[in-house]
């Protein structure tokens, strides 16, 4: 493998074949190539590389949902109370080195107290597991770099006279690091387990999970039906235990030949029936059947809970066992929805205090919108609030009353348009209507209009000297009109003539019943 | 469930929209969306007043694009709560279909609205056939909602094609050049009915009160019988404009 570094073509990395050739990692390319002429070099490719990893940290996750990755070609796995599983440390690692050897890569692996040991001994040591509490020796004998040393630092030590790790650690260790800067001092530290020093797992340990392994792989979709609802029974009794429901499930299945698939699920209100647990997977599967490709089987399922809720026992009688059956009905609608097209794709329709009217209504995902959210009769007091209907300390009652009694006219549009399409408009100077206007290629002839409304962004947006360079800084100026068909379209003017702009241009932003 | 219009529930042999069944909505062009969408939904406020629950509101992609998204405002004054739509926006027809047919097995639902622009091959006589004895069984009312597609196949109950009418402006307003909008009109053609006679009307929007009212201009046509029904308005509101195309003003260009 080669890459540019400093603007020549080097060797980053080489076969076992090639280092007995005598090459080094480090050495130009050219160089290489007058030696040994015979040289196959590949371009490296960083990305492919940082993604093979990134599977091979997800088939990691069999043995410890902690999983780090490591600059490029390393992996820390945190298997604090995982190795009992496996029949200890040593199985373990061995089980690991083996099934990643098979798989073709060229493996080197270690556990230690700490990170920074288990490092050491994997690059620059033997390997192998070392026992507690004996990092000092285990290291001493190997050389600075072990420490994850910076080059300048490495050089600086080894110029007085220090190669190994032994060396340093019994050292004074004031001097070095007046001398070396805290590195060498820090490094040192958190290999011998003075200093703690967290990984960061990829992803966060799933609350509860459940998982089954299999010594023949199986492949049929029923049986993986099967194990995901006996699995999820399990989650089920836990879950029960901590009087919770889960919102959010995973399930991971690693296939025989290394590759992971996963699928999450979300929920809308916490849940732990088994069978309704399988259910949102069994539509997450049917959704996208390309997505499951059993091979040549799973040895090992695993179905988590990412995400928990206190399930409250009391709403089951409020308001009696109708409307309990119908919310649950309803929140076990859209969970189906969610599952197979996504969660954020079956929304509610919730007000927005705003003024520009494309904000005023945000599309948020049904499962995580709270009921109370919609309230939409305290946002129409907000907008019907500019009527002179007499509203005052009325409040609410008479908002209500007065809508049943006099009639509203339907100043805003059933429809947006978003984003508000441009239109090429004739209308009368300064401040008038359009008369005619072309909308997607088609000419509108205006016979009855109404407005200006004048819907000013807010003044903190935008300097009020400042050139209209930003669409929300600028005024608009709406019309509703019908055109000589009967359509009835919501027009809008940006920009107010000589003040804000020479040449306003016209906008349709809606449509009207 | 009655349209609060004798003209209209007249047409049906049980006196009002089954509620059980599949009703299309269609238009033949797509830039009628705001006549075609606002008739749809003032179906749809009558079927919300007289059932409770959620409506879900399924739209495909392309429907969104060319006709916009739901407002919430102009809804709440149209006379629709939208804290009870779900909207839901799948990527594909079967999809959109799949997810039609999981609403219309859920009884919570007032209802279920499908939208789609243009001819959909999915969307064909067995998908509309399915829907309709899905809504048969559960009892949720289903309606189609078709931009610029009057005459695919269907096998809805009923199919109405919906085209803009110029509304009636309100007496004594006037702004600038013109006159005042005024309430929702459209005219509709009820092209097929297997609950009663097909027939075209104009109709207009009673936002406040959510029912369908006859403009004072109207002329029912009923086909079939071949009668000719006046409908009077049939409150004594007042009505300008009973000549709409006396009115048209022309203005040379400015600017």
């Amino acid at each position: 493998m080669v890459a540019k570094i400093r603007n020549a073509q080097r060797i980053i990395c080489l076969t076992a074949s090639a280092r007995a050739l005598g090459l080094r990692s480090g050495e130009a390319l050219a160089d290489a190539r007058a030696r040994v002429p015979s040289l196959l070099a590949e371009e490296a490719t960083p990305r492919e590389d940082a993604l093979l990893l990134g599977f091979v940290a997800d088939w990691c996750d069999r043995y410890t949902p902690l999983v780090a990755i490591d600059g490029d070609d390393g992996l820390f796995l945190d298997i604090t109370g995982c190795a009992h599983l496996f029949g200890g440390e040593e199985a373990l690692l061995a089980d690991a080195l083996d099934r990643l050897e098979r798989q073709g890569f060229a493996v080197r692996g270690a556990i230690a107290d700490t990170p920074g040991a288990a490092w050491a001994v994997a690059r620059y040591g033997d390997g192998g597991s070392i026992a507690p509490g004996q990092q000092e020796e285990a290291l001493a004998s190997l050389p600075l770099a072990a420490l994850r040393l910076d080059r300048e630092a490495v050089e600086g030590l080894e110029r007085v006279g220090l190669s190994r790790i032994g060396d340093i650690a019994t050292r004074p260790r004031a001097p070095l690091a007046n001398r070396f800067g805290p590195d060498p001092v820090r490094r040192l530290d958190q290999a011998f387990g003075r200093e703690g020093e967290p990984i960061s797992p990829r992803f966060a340990a799933p609350l509860i999970m459940a998982e089954r392994r299999f010594f023949e792989p199986i492949g049929r979709m029923e049986d993986v039906s099967a194990v995901v609802l006996s699995l999820a029974g399990q989650l089920s009794d836990a879950l029960e235990r901590r009087v919770q429901g889960g919102r959010a499930f995973e399930l991971a299945l690693f296939r025989v030949d290394g590759a992971v698939q996963k699928l999450a699920v979300g929920t809308s209100r916490p849940l732990r029936v088994p069978k309704r647990i399988l259910a949102l997977f069994a539509e997450k599967l049917k959704a996208d059947e390309s997505v499951l490709d059993a091979g040549y089987g799973y040895d090992l399922v695993r179905l988590a809970v990412l995400e928990a809720q206190d399930e409250d026992p009391a709403q089951l009688d409020l308001g009696g066992q109708g409307v309990a059956e119908a919310e649950a009905d309803l929140a076990g609608l859209i969970d189906r929805l969610g599952a197979r097209l996504g969660l954020d794709r079956v929304t509610r329709l919730l007000p927005v205090d705003r003024h520009l009217p494309e904000s005023q209504t945000a599309l948020v995902p049904a499962a995580v919108v709270r009921e109370d959210a919609l309230a939409w009769t305290g946002f129409s007091s907000v907008v019907l609030g500019c009527d002179d209907l007499g509203l005052g300390a009325s409040g609410e009652a008479g908002l209500l009353q007065t809508r049943q009694s006099s009639e509203v006219p339907l100043e805003r549009p059933l429809r947006l348009l978003n984003p508000a399409e441009p239109v090429e408009a004739v209308a009368m100077v300064p401040e008038g209507p359009p008369l005619r206007f072309r909308w997607r290629r088609t000419l509108y002839r205006v016979v009855r209009s109404e407005g200006p409304e004048r819907i000013a962004p807010p003044w903190w947006v935008g300097a009020p000297d400042a050139p209209p360079s930003t669409r929300e800084g600028v005024t608009r100026d709406y019309f509703r009109i019908e055109d000589d068909a009967g359509r009835r379209f919501w027009l809008y003017r940006e920009g107010l003539y000589a003040r804000e702009t020479a040449t306003p241009r016209w906008y349709l932003h809606g449509v009207f019943a | 469930m009655s349209f609060g219009l004798e003209g209209l529930d007249g047409l049906f042999a049980a006196g009002g929209l089954a509620c059980g069944s599949l009703h299309e909505v269609v238009s033949g062009e797509s830039r009628d969306a705001g006549a075609l969408s606002g008739f749809a939904l003032a179906l749809l406020a009558r079927v919300m007043s007289a059932r409770s629950g959620a409506v879900l509101w399924v739209q495909d992609p392309l429907a969104g694009r060319e006709a916009g998204l739901l407002h919430g405002p102009g809804l709440l004054r149209f006379g629709i709560d939208p804290a009870r739509l779900i909207a839901v926006r799948p990527r594909r027809t079967e999809e959109l279909l799949w997810a039609m047919e999981e609403g219309t097995r859920a009884s919570v639902l007032a209802a279920v609205v499908g939208e789609v622009q243009g001819a959909q091959k999915a969307l064909d006589l067995t998908a509309t056939r399915r829907l309709l004895l899905r809504a048969q069984v559960s009892g949720v009312p289903v309606f189609l909602v078709r931009h610029g597609a009057a005459f695919e196949p269907t096998a809805a109950l009923t199919r109405w094609c919906v085209s803009p009418e110029r509304s009636q402006a309100p007496a004594l307003l006037r702004a600038g050049p013109h006159e005042a909008v005024g309430r929702a009109a459209w005219n509709v053609e009820l092209t097929r009915n297997r609950d009663g006679r097909s027939g075209r009307l104009d109709l207009e929007w009673r936002h406040a009160e959510r029912r369908f009212a006859a403009p004072a201009r109207s002329v029912a046509l009923v086909s079939g019988a071949g009668l000719r029904s006046d409908s009077a308005p049939d409150d004594g509101a007042v009505l300008a404009g009973a000549e709409p195309t006396g009115r048209r003003v022309d203005f040379p260009a400015a600017g």
